[in-house]
Parts: C-alpha cells; structure tokens; sequence
C-alpha cells in the first residue's frame, strides 16, 4: 500500500473556492506549497499516518503477537459468551418444558377424561331406573369439576401465537356450561316424570361426543406434540455453539504453534492455561449436554412411549364404556358397540406390552418410587380388569341379543358389587380405569423426573462457560505479555 | 405588554421542555378490539344457548314444494284367519319373543316411565297384547328405539318385525311396507307456547315450525304452512325441547303425539284447529317370494279384532286417553278380497 499523493494538483492553479476564508492567495510558489501541503495533511494524512503507523506495527513481530491476541480473545470470548446464552435458553426451555408444557398437556389429558367420564356418568343414571345415587352423583359433580378446572389450566397457557389452542379451550369453555346446564335439564325433567328428560339428555350427550370431546382430544394432541417437539429441540446436543468453542481451541493451538515458531519458546504458559480452560469448557458443555440426551431425551423417551400408548388406551376405553351405555339409552343394536370395544381392547393390550417391554429394559415407570414394582403390579391389575370386562361384554351383548335390556342395564351401569358377584362391565371399566390411571401418573413422574435430570445437568453449564472464557483471555493476555516485554 | 410577551416565550419553552421530557408519542393503539385478548375470539357464536337437537335440519321456507295430497285409494289388509304360527310365522316363533320398533319417549304412546324405569304406553300395551296372542306371555316383546326418519328402513333392514310407532297408513308407504289394520285416528293439530300468539294455521307464515322428518305431519306443515321454516327432526320429543329452547314456536303433529307434549309442559297448549284425519296402523315389512310377511300381518289383525270385541281396546283407550281429543273408537279394518283357501 503506497501513501496517498495530494489529491489536488500542486502548482501555480488554484481553485479559490478550496482556500481557506482570509488566506492570503498572492504570496510567492514555496509558501504556496507549504500551505498546501499542511493544508492537506491537515486534511487527510493523520488517519492515514495513523493508519500507516498502526500497519508498520503490525507487521513487526511484536505487533503480530499483539494482533493474533486480540484476535484469540475475540474469538474466546464470542465461542464463550455464545455458548452461554445458549445454555441459558436450554436451560430456560427445559425450566419451561417442566413447569408449562408438558403440564399443559396433563391438563389436557385430564380434560378429557374427566369430560368423557362426566358424560358416561350422567348417561348411565338415565339407564338405570330411578334417580341418581350419591355415589353416582358425586362421581359426576367430581368429573365435572375436574374437567373445569383442567380447562381452566389449559386456558392459562394459551399462546397469542397459537390461535389453534386457544379456539380449541374456548370452544370447551363456551360448550361445557351448556352440556351441564342439558344434564340438569335432563335430571329435572326426568324427576318429574317427564320422558323429555331422556331427549334432553341424548342431546347433552351428542353434544359431549360431537364438539366437546373432539375439541379435548385435538387438544390433548395438540400439547402432546409441543411437549414433544420441545423435548427434542432442547435435549440434542448443542453443536453449533459447541463448534464455536471447538474452533477456539483450534485457533489456540495455531497461536501456540506460530508463537513456537516463531519465539522459539515452545510452551506459552498463559495460551497453555487459556487451552486448558477452554478445553474444561468443552468438556463440561459436553458431558451437560451427554446428561441431557442420556436423562431428558432417551430416558424421557422410554417412558413417554407407554404415556402416549396408556392415554391412549384409557380414552378409548371410556369412549367403549359410553358406547355401551348410549347403546342402552338409545336401544341401539349396532355393530359400533363391539367396533368400539375391541379397539379398546387391542389398545390397552398395546399399551400393557408397551408397559412391560420397557420394564423389562429397565426403565423406571414409577415415578422413581421404591420399590420400583408398583407398575408390573398395576400392569397386572390392568390385565385382569381387562379380562374380566371380556367376559362380562359377552354377558352384556348376550343380553342384548336377547332384548334382555334390564341385565344389560345392571351390566353397564353397576360399579360397586357386593363380594363375589361376578363382575360387570362397568366394575371392570372402572378397576380398568383406576389402574390406567394409576400407571399413567407414574409414568408422567417418570417423564418428570427424567426432565428434571435434564434440567439438573444444565445448572451452571451457562455460568462456568462463560467465567472460563473470560479466565481464558485473561491468561492470553498474561502470558503474551512476557513475549511482548521481550521486545521493549 | 413586554411583560406578557416575556412569560408567552418563557411558557412556550417551559412547554419545549416539558413535552421533550415526556416520552413520545406512540402508534396508536388499537383502540376498538372488540373484546378480543390473548388470540381469544370473544364474538358470540351465532348458535347461543342449547344446540338444535341432533341431526335436525332447518328446511327454509319453500324449499320443498308441498306434494298434493295423495287421492290414492288406501290398500286394505289381509283378514285374519285361523293359523299355525310355527308356520305362519316361523322366525319369531323360533326367536321367542317379538322384536317391536316404538318411539323414544312420547307420553301416552311409548316412554320410559322415569320413576320405575319400565316401558309404557298405548302402543307398548298393544304390542305386548300382540306378544300375548303369539307367546302367551305378553312380556316376549323386545322393543327398540326406531328414530322417525328411519321407521320402514329399520322393517326393510330386519331389524324389528313390526313398528308401533304412529305411523299413519297411507298409500305411499304401502309401496315400501305392509300395513296392519288401524289401531288408532289421528288428526294433525298444532301445538304452542302460550304467549306465541299462534291460534290457527293462519298465524303460522314467518314462524318456524317443528315437525318429525319423514313423518305425515311434515307434508302437512309444507302445505298448511308454506311460509314458515321448518326444523325437522329425528323424534317428536325433539320438538318439545326445540319449543322449550324457543328453537320453533310451533309443532304441528298428530294429536295423540301433541297430547304426550303437552303433559310435559304446563306451558304449552294445543289451540282449536284441526286438519285432515288418519289412521295409525302397525307397520310390518313387504312379502317377498323368499319372505312371506303376510302371516305376521294376519296375526296382528287377529289380535286387532280380539282387542276391539273384548273391550281390551276400550280399557287402553281409558288407560292413555280419557278426555283427550283424541277419537274414543277404533278405526274400521279395511280387508283385501282374497278368495277363500
């Protein structure tokens, strides 16, 4: 780079209007020239000087030192402060997938089986003769109250930015007062003897079973992908900061070599600290982040598996048992009764194999209780009410083949039995019910935990990466300053 | 004069400094958002309150052009005869009991009676006095909710071998179905709230009206009431409901149906006009080659005529309809020509 000329021509030419105001133009060619020539370096040369000054020092081997370690602590200090702030947010994620989004989608499981149990209660008090017992009715007002309260909590983490969710509580929220408002409507009509009772109730019914509970499930689908998406998102390794780090190191280690080079000296004590510290800082970032995947990403995943499949389960398992009892109220004998029945069956038995298999891998499925057996045992629980709600449908579609509606009404609508009667669909959906409930809990504080653990590992990753960074370029600084007295 | 330029200008940069300490001013805020919050839609849904019943329909005003009424002379039904019902009627002899289509829940015709849980009714007692003449035992009856709309699919489907549901015997179903003799006449009348302000047919034009699809009463609505909106649904105590929710402020129907309405509600009265008379016989599938129904048909006949001569109908009559409009005699069977066997 050569220094730049005066960039207006020197000689007896002169443009007035480039002339300072009161200076005196008539004086002789050298003092001419002298003005012009402070008159430009005025102008221009000082950031040129500076500039050609700064470049002869940098070119000089003390300047290249000093250059390459402004160079290294921007680079440390960027790798560093990235890393941080990425372990913050991951932090944060993980903080928000504990304490809002997945239970957002408890709640919303929560919802919809308390809204489909609600309706299977009240369905069944208009198949049964009589009005309804306190059990029946306490079971339906707790149902009710559940369900409100579910959608309460589902409304609280509703997104802006998510118009979806937020149509999908309101919809529950607008149509539940209205569904409670038909069952008493039902309950009053049918205490007085009126058979609109009934009508108002099949109504209230098909208003649960076409809006409400369709609503609950894309709901529940819904809170369940976000659960998954950011469990994915926040337990994979944190490549692109860590690279970041990585490169640091590497320009480090070129630094050291050039410095050997060209010192001689082949160990810089402050560059060697500053690699060992950056070296630390990989190595923690990496083993938070093994913790992470190994506790919130795989160990979540085996054990979200029997979640999805037990959910699942459970809501079909009361879209049979309300099944059968609308089939009664409306002395329907269609083939949907049976169609809803075995693929409820298939799936609780999907989700007990699912159960068992990861067991079997080791997988903690009970919230981190000990002993850890209260799920085989539940499994188990699950397998036997299953069983015994086979043998009593075939006893219920017996009877209805048979237009024996009175048996099929006590089959459907009978949940406490005197000792050693035979079970009925209804006890058997129950006990069915309570066990899937049971392992689904735990399992859900299995999720937890395994999150939490993910959590756990990320604690003070942000803090300490970013505290070895600024350590890292402070030994920099330390040790080239000894290469650079050399000099001095 | 001086003076109040000078506090003019010093007021004017007071001013100048005030609004430069205040922060400046922001975009406007939306200031009419409804009552939107957090992505939240808060217009109300057109559909407030109770939802329609299910699966009903409004038919706009017009939309179906009333059929004229059907001049076809109404076909008569076999003449009961002495048989053996192990021949006559193989399938539910074998079966052991009687599968009957009833409606859900129609005062005096067909209900649950709520406090006992039992089924009762006109029409159920008739068809337990059916079960009794084939059985002996008025009690092999399996009777099956049948929605309005699907009374001769649910004969066609085999589903019920007969259907005691207020089905008027016309000349049209007879291309579907057989008909039993009449058990009952009905004349179609129209029932309201009390403060509608309905009174005749005539008040009906601007007014929605109820009636069950696929139902006699529905072609009458379409003729009497041509400018009403009509919400058709499944059963009859759908318009109860409908008439409760303020959903339709008229139904029209039959009077032994509106006399069932009525009783639930105090509030609803049935007002003086009557139009065009029928009569409800049972309803029992078509005999093809390969399935003769026409034993069933005798059957039931038989037990019509049994019921009219022992003073049975009488008492069923007093049992459901004692003061009622409804007429107190049992409609006249109409029997085919058939030559002597």
């Amino acid at each position: 780079m050569t220094a730049p000329g005066p960039l207006i021509p020197e000689g007896p030419s002169e443009d007035a209007w480039l002339d300072r105001a009161g200076a005196d133009v008539r004086t002789n060619i050298g003092v001419k020239r002298a003005r012009w020539r402070s008159t430009v370096s005025e102008a221009f040369a000082t950031p040129v000087a500076s500039v050609r000054k700064t470049w002869r020092f940098l070119v000089t081997t003390p300047g290249k030192m000093f250059a390459v370690t402004i160079f290294l602590s921007v680079a440390i200090f960027a790798a560093g402060y990235s890393m941080s702030v990425s372990a913050t947010e991951r932090q944060d994620g993980l903080d928000v997938l504990l304490t809002e989004t997945e239970p957002l989608s408890y709640a919303a499981h929560n919802l919809y089986t308390n809204l489909s149990l609600a309706d299977t209660v009240a369905t069944s008090g208009f198949v049964r003769p009589g009005v309804d017992s306190q059990t029946t009715l306490d079971r339906y007002y707790a149902a009710i109250d559940q369900a409100s309260v579910a959608a309460t909590q589902s409304a609280s983490g509703i997104d802006p930015k998510d118009p979806e969710v937020a149509e999908l509580v309101t919809t529950i929220q607008r149509e539940l007062p209205i569904y409670t408002a038909m069952v008493e409507t039902a309950r009053t009509n049918s205490r007085m003897g009126n058979p609109v009772g009934v009508t108002y109730m099949t109504n209230a019914s098909g208003l649960m079973r076409d809006d409400i509970l369709p609503a609950a499930s894309k709901l529940f689908e819904l809170t369940g992908d976000n659960v998954a998406e950011q469990q994915t998102r926040l337990t994979t390794p944190q490549w692109v900061p860590l690279s970041g780090l990585m490169a640091a190191v590497l320009f480090l280690l070129a630094a050291q070599w050039w410095l050997w080079r060209r010192t001689r000296r082949r160990l810089n004590r402050g560059f060697l600290a500053a690699t060992a510290m950056m070296l630390l800082a990989i190595l923690w970032v990496g083993v938070s982040n093994f913790a992470t995947w190994q506790t919130g990403g795989r160990g979540f995943q085996e054990a979200s598996g029997p979640w999805d499949s037990l959910t699942t389960a459970r809501i079909l398992a009361q879209e049979a048992q309300t099944t059968e009892t609308l089939a009664l109220l409306r002395r329907e004998t269609d083939a949907e009764p049976t169609a809803a029945f075995d693929s409820m069956s298939h799936a609780v038995t999907a989700a007990i194999d699912d159960v068992e298999a990861a067991r079997a891998e080791g997988v903690n499925l009970d919230g981190f209780s000990s002993p850890a057996t209260s799920a085989d045992r539940q499994a188990a629980d699950v397998r036997a009410a299953l069983e015994d709600w086979s043998v009593s449908y075939e006893r219920y579609l017996a009877a209805l083949s048979a237009g024996d509606y009175d048996t099929a009404a006590y089959l459907t609508t009978t949940t406490s039995l005197p000792p050693g009667a035979e079970p009925t669909t209804a006890s058997a959906a129950g006990r069915l019910d309570n066990a899937l409930s049971e392992l689904i809990d735990g399992a859900r504080t299995s999720m937890r935990a395994y999150i939490a653990d993910g959590l756990a590992a990320t604690t003070l990753v942000a803090g300490a990466v970013l505290l070895l960074a600024f350590c890292a370029v402070i030994s920099l600084w330390l040790g080239i300053r000894s290469r650079l007295q050399e000099y001095l | 004069m001086k003076l109040t330029r000078r506090y003019a200008v010093l007021s004017t940069a007071a001013a100048a400094v005030l609004s430069s300490c205040l922060p400046a001013p922001q975009p406007t805020p939306n200031l009419d958002p409804g009552a939107e919050a957090a992505g939240i839609n808060a217009d109300a849904p057109e559909d407030l309150g109770f939802p329609l019943p299910d699966n009903s329909e409004i038919e706009p005003a017009g939309a179906v052009d009333p059929q004229a009424p059907d001049e076809r002379e109404i076909a008569g039904t076999l003449r009961p005869r002495p048989q053996n019902l192990d021949e006559a009627i193989p399938t539910i002899r074998q079966r052991g009991r009687l599968i009957v289509g009833i409606d859900q829940s129609i005062n005096r015709l067909s209900f649950r009676d709520p406090v006992s849980g039992d089924l009762s009714g006109f029409e159920v007692a008739l068809a337990r006095e059916i079960a009794a003449d084939i059985f002996g035992n008025p009690d092999a009856v399996e009777f099956r909710y049948i929605s309005s709309s699907d009374r001769t699919a649910a004969l066609e489907r085999r589903e019920v071998d007969l259907i005691a549901q207020t089905l008027s015997i016309t000349a049209k179903r007879q291309e579907e179905i057989q008909f039993s003799a009449p058990y009952l006449s009905s004349s179609t009348r129209l029932l309201v709230q009390r403060d509608s302000g309905i009174a005749s047919f005539a008040d009906l034009p601007g007014r929605r009206v109820c009636a069950a699809d696929a139902s006699t009463p529905l072609e009458t609505v379409r003729r009497v009431a041509p400018s009403s909106d009509i919400l058709k649904v499944t059963t009859w105590s759908d318009c109860l409901m409908a008439v409760q929710q303020r959903q339709a402020d008229a139904v029209i129907a039959d009077d032994a149906i509106l006399l069932g309405i009525a009783d639930q509600d105090p509030f609803t009265f049935m007002p003086d006009a009557v139009t065009g008379e029928e009569s409800y016989g049972l309803g029992i599938r078509r005999s093809t080659p390969s399935d003769d129904a026409s034993g069933l048909v005798r059957q039931v006949n038989w037990t019509l005529e049994r019921i009219r001569s022992d003073g049975t109908w009488d008492r069923l009559y007093d049992d459901w309809f004692t003061d009622s409009p409804v007429r107190d005699e049992m409609p006249a069977p109409v029997y085919v020509e058939e030559e002597t066997p």
